[in-house]
């Protein structure tokens, strides 16, 4: 955490932000009923406006803030990691200035890392068998009807999970950056990406 | 109490009165994360469950044991029924105890999912002990005294906080958007449309109040480069607090090294 005094007060302050939006995602998601979790908006956001390191702190906060009441997902903050870097990555590249790159690939990297290599990481964990994840009512199934492997099950199972929760979240997390005030962006590590973009889209329009 | 005694109960070092939750917040952290990865090394139901009552025995001897029990008893039934179930779908065993539209639940599959189910139960209830019975704020305040930043603290504590705010702010948008004739009801199409209008205020708004934020915490100099204080402080770690946190760390260590060599005392147990 040293690195948090390169880091400006902006910074610092956005990162209990990007916390919150995490779990607030979820329980919005809760209450409207829908089949995702969207419990990494806040750490998509704030590594593709702050950087990576900022990205990987709000993930890893919200897995500890997640293990008070559910230990097990202690052993997932490889998972926010990783996906932090990638928005980060993305961000810097201008991936996520276009909605259709934003969706595709995105969508397909970030469930790659939460889909793919969270069933590695039950598997591991779980001792090579089925964990107890909402994944496992489809994964023990497609087991038992299909007779394929059990890992190939469990990751088939949370990879589907994750595609449709990281499509919403790609989506939503467009949104944010496309709306974000250029006030704000102008003080942010990567808000550059946005501001230029903001520039050539008025241009062109002009 | 008085405003004379409330100010003068900052004059000396703050105590919770029970012994468990006057464990220095570092040491005691050490002490259940110890413990809880020995559950690791054992694999069985009879030491995870062994472990869930030690953590029963100290929530009530500290008087947490109603709060602990709430979430103690959800991971009851998420990781070690639930794991039950799972491995009884998965797991061909040979010695049947019963049949559900034949479904065969057996003896080698029960037994699989209590092991297993009964480890992370262990493992999970000393995690839950853990943050049950120590505030962030003083673990938070015993890593600022061993040299973590107070920037990092903030981060921390700020994080609990907003969690709270927002989802406060996330309900009144909610509601508000209902009242403005949003479908929070019906397919899941219509619900999905009704997620844009909910989540955009809340996460613009909690974006954009960043900046106000920042410019309060300057003006409270948050940035000053002297030393902060503390209204509250805790006492010194004890030589009793540290060496129950060595020897928790000892015993971990040994189980994984006899693990290793294949004389794991705890395996099997």
């Amino acid at each position: 955490m040293a690195s948090t005094k390169k880091m400006s007060n902006l910074v610092i302050m956005l990162i209990p932000i990007g916390v919150a939006i995490n779990f607030i995602g979820g329980q919005i998601a809760i209450l409207l009923k829908l089949p995702v979790y969207l419990d990494c908006i806040g750490t998509m956001a704030v590594a593709a406006l702050a950087g990576p390191i900022p990205g990987v702190i709000v993930g890893v906060i919200s897995n500890i803030l997640n293990s008070i009441t559910a230990p097990i997902y202690l052993f997932y903050a490889i998972c926010s990691i990783l996906i932090a870097l990638a928005a980060a990555y993305f961000s810097k590249n201008g991936t996520f200035l276009s909605f259709g790159k934003s969706i595709t690939l995105g969508t397909l990297v970030f469930s790659l890392i939460g889909g793919v290599l969270g069933a590695c990481i039950t598997w591991i964990i779980f001792g090579g068998e089925f964990g107890t994840n909402t994944a496992a009512m489809f994964a023990v199934p497609l087991y038992n009807a299909t007779g394929m492997s059990k890992f190939i099950c469990e990751v088939i199972a949370e990879w589907i999970m994750d595609l449709v929760d990281k499509a919403v979240t790609v989506a939503i997390v467009y949104g944010v950056l496309k709306s974000m005030p250029v006030r704000t962006l102008s003080k942010l590590p990567l808000g550059d990406v946005y501001i230029q973009s903001k520039k050539d889209a008025k241009a062109s329009a002009e | 109490m008085d405003n004379d005694a409330f100010v003068r109960s900052f004059d000396h070092y703050f105590s919770y009165g029970t012994w468990f939750k006057d464990f220095n917040p570092v040491c005691k952290m050490v002490f259940c994360l110890c413990l809880g990865f020995t559950c690791f090394m054992s694999y069985t139901w009879q030491y995870g469950l062994a472990m869930v009552a030690i953590c029963y025995v100290l929530a009530a001897s500290c008087g947490e044991l109603g709060e602990f029990n709430k979430v103690a008893s959800k991971l009851f039934v998420f990781l070690l029924l639930f794991m039950i179930v799972i491995r009884e779908g998965s797991i061909q065993g040979k010695t049947v105890i019963f049949s559900i539209f034949g479904w065969k639940w057996t003896v080698e599959a029960l037994l699989n999912g209590m092991n297993v189910g009964a480890t992370f139960l262990g493992f999970s209830c000393w995690i839950v002990l853990f943050f049950y019975t120590t505030p962030m704020r003083d673990l938070t305040f015993c890593l600022e005294r061993m040299g973590l930043g107070h920037e990092t603290s903030y981060v921390v504590l700020a994080s609990m906080q907003s969690i709270t705010d927002l989802r406060k702010q996330s309900n009144v948008i909610m509601e508000s958007q209902k009242a403005r004739g949003i479908e929070t009801e019906g397919n899941a199409f219509a619900r999905m449309k009704a997620l844009v209008p909910v989540l955009s205020p809340v996460l613009l708004g909690a974006m954009s109040s960043t900046e106000e934020k920042t410019l309060a915490m300057e003006a409270r100099a948050f940035s000053a480069k002297t030393q902060h204080t503390f209204l509250r402080e805790l006492p010194p770690a004890k030589v009793a607090h540290k060496a129950l946190a060595v020897l928790a760390a000892i015993y971990l260590v040994g189980t994984i090294v006899l693990h290793a060599m294949g004389l794991n005392p705890i395996a099997g147990i």
